[in-house]
């Protein structure tokens, strides 16, 4: 079902990791950051956050899907389009006209957001790790699942429900990445379907308790 | 008597003077034959005609004999850049030389598979026995010229000995431009492809109305559709049939494993179920090569031993198929 077998994405991941180690560190270190910065708060954080998730979207868009996964897979221009579109929304919301703001939630919702942030930066690799993967374990804002998951994780610690089009790609993007990683025998690619299906209460939730009370996070 | 049996059956001379011997058989030998034939008709089996015969089939429209066991590459050679998973594929390709091999089926759409089959045809010196098939795959009737070309550079051929239009996309447009490419000697076979049991209609309906001489299709113990019409449809045609999916991508020999072989298969020099099951695929007369796909190097010898020895008959591919399926 797929044209590849893990062995060969993971080679790849391990060669493209390789090959670019001097934007990798960079990268990580900023992306780390970013939950730090939401401790922070405040309209500046938010703009930066987000134009950060814009980044990184497409910087996997572009490099990894448009330049290291078209080996593999004749579907990673697809994927590198929507990766892109992606980044390009983020990057709409970092300006002017967005206006997210972000803070941590102690409700279900940050919990749920908690827990998907976790797994982004922790899980995942660690997952890969556990499944021999030793080399070219899938990080946060340099492969697609993890920045999916950490994407979603941030939008859901936002004060104001953030824009649910702002959701779709992820979403989207999380059945492509639970199908193959049944197709592929990937324990850490079946969390994406689950983080959706949890996803639809969190935000349903997020939206009626704002409406409700105005709710900021505390 | 026994030297005009000899001449009808084997064209040698029976005579047990050794002055008078013309290349053949002697007396005892020619009767050891024929208690073997009638062995192996009892058993269900047919012999090899030799004892180091390999079984080849021909292409219908030329009478170009190709070994029945070829190669695909869907997956196992899609391995992008790694050194070391070029390594290995180069040993598999190593082996399926060594073993005698012909046909590579590879496809635009199979990732990096061209350019990996590349690399390793030039690390083994693009071995002479090689029978290259790929594959047209792209909605656009004008970019077809434009991928053929690109895939002859990535596998280093200056034309391919079969061109396919893959899944049937396009087909009408694309089996122009291979015909043209023919012409120039770019091609010097044609044919179409289908996969997973789709679009038999469709591709009844081509080898209708198309001069083709491959078509590619799935066929294995368990998927028999083709037997009722586009394996009789193909020998009407004089079209050769090349095999894919033989395990179902490795499903069907998961699923065996469990199982023992029956204690018959023996008889049939299988010792494993993949050469059972490639055994039976080639064993049917409408079959000219399958392509087993395989990332391994003992799985490729398993997969070319299927060259020698016996193939069932009729029957004993009936008692084959009565027997998976009772599993």
């Amino acid at each position: 079902m797929l044209p590849y077998d893990a062995e060969a994405l993971f080679a790849l991941y391990t060669s493209y990791l390789h090959q670019l180690w001097l934007f990798v560190l960079p990268l990580l270190i900023l992306i780390l950051s970013m939950p730090v910065w939401i401790l922070r708060g405040g309209a500046a954080v938010g703009r930066i956050v987000v134009g950060v998730l814009a980044l990184v979207w497409l910087w996997v868009g572009l490099v990894f899907h448009g330049l290291y996964f078209t080996d593999l897979n004749f579907a990673a221009p697809i994927y590198a389009g929507l990766f892109v579109l992606q980044g390009l929304l983020l990057f709409w919301h970092s300006g002017s006209h967005g206006r997210l703001v972000f803070a941590y939630r102690r409700d279900v919702v940050g919990w749920i957001g908690g827990f998907l942030l976790l797994y982004a930066l922790i899980g995942y690799p660690l997952l890969d790790y556990l499944d021999g993967y030793t080399s070219g374990m899938r990080l946060v804002g340099l492969s697609a699942g993890p920045t999916a998951l950490l994407t979603v994780a941030l939008l859901l610690h936002t004060v104001k429900p953030a824009p649910l089009h702002l959701f779709v790609i992820p979403a989207l993007w999380a059945f492509i990445a639970g199908f193959s990683g049944w197709v592929l025998g990937l324990w850490a690619d079946l969390i994406m379907p689950l983080a959706v299906v949890a996803l639809v209460p969190a935000l349903s939730w997020k939206h009626r308790l704002h409406a409700v009370t105005g709710h900021k996070a505390v | 008597m026994y030297n005009h049996l000899v001449k009808l059956f084997i064209g040698g001379d029976m005579s047990e003077d050794s002055s008078e011997k013309t290349p053949g058989l002697n007396r005892r030998h020619f009767l050891s034959l024929c208690a073997a034939a009638v062995v192996s008709k009892a058993v269900g089996i047919v012999p090899a005609k030799a004892a180091d015969a390999r079984h080849t089939r021909p292409i219908p429209q030329s009478g170009e004999q190709i070994p029945v066991i070829g190669m695909g590459s869907y997956v196992t050679f899609n391995v992008g850049q790694d050194a070391r998973l070029l390594t290995g594929r180069t040993a598999v390709l190593r082996a399926f030389f060594e073993a005698g091999g012909g046909m590579i089926d590879s496809s635009p759409m199979y990732g990096s598979s061209e350019a990996v089959l590349g690399h390793c045809l030039r690390q083994l010196g693009h071995p002479a026995t090689l029978f290259s098939a790929t594959k047209v795959w792209t909605w656009l009737s004008g970019a077809g010229d434009g991928q053929m070309k690109e895939s002859r550079g990535l596998w280093e051929l200056p034309r391919f000995d079969l061109m396919q239009v893959h899944n049937l996309l396009s087909w009408e447009d694309h089996l122009a431009t291979i015909r043209r490419d023919r012409d120039t000697g770019l091609v010097r076979y044609i044919g179409v492809t289908t996969s997973h049991g789709r679009r038999h209609e469709e591709l009844a309906a081509v080898m209708q109305s198309e001069p083709l001489d491959f078509v590619q299709l799935t066929y294995n113990i368990v998927d028999r559709e083709v037997e009722e019409r586009l394996l009789p449809l193909a020998v009407d045609k004089g079209i050769a049939v090349i095999v894919n999916r033989p395990f179902q991508r490795g499903d069907l020999i998961e699923r065996l494993a469990p199982h023992p072989l029956p204690a018959w298969a023996e008889d049939l020099e299988c010792r494993t179920w993949a050469q059972f099951l490639l055994k039976f695929i080639v064993s049917h007369p409408a079959v000219t090569c399958a392509i087993p796909a395989t990332s391994r190097v003992d799985h490729m010898h398993e997969n070319m031993a299927v060259r020698q020895g016996p193939l069932p008959n009729a029957a004993m591919r009936r008692k084959m198929i009565d027997y998976v399926r009772a599993l």
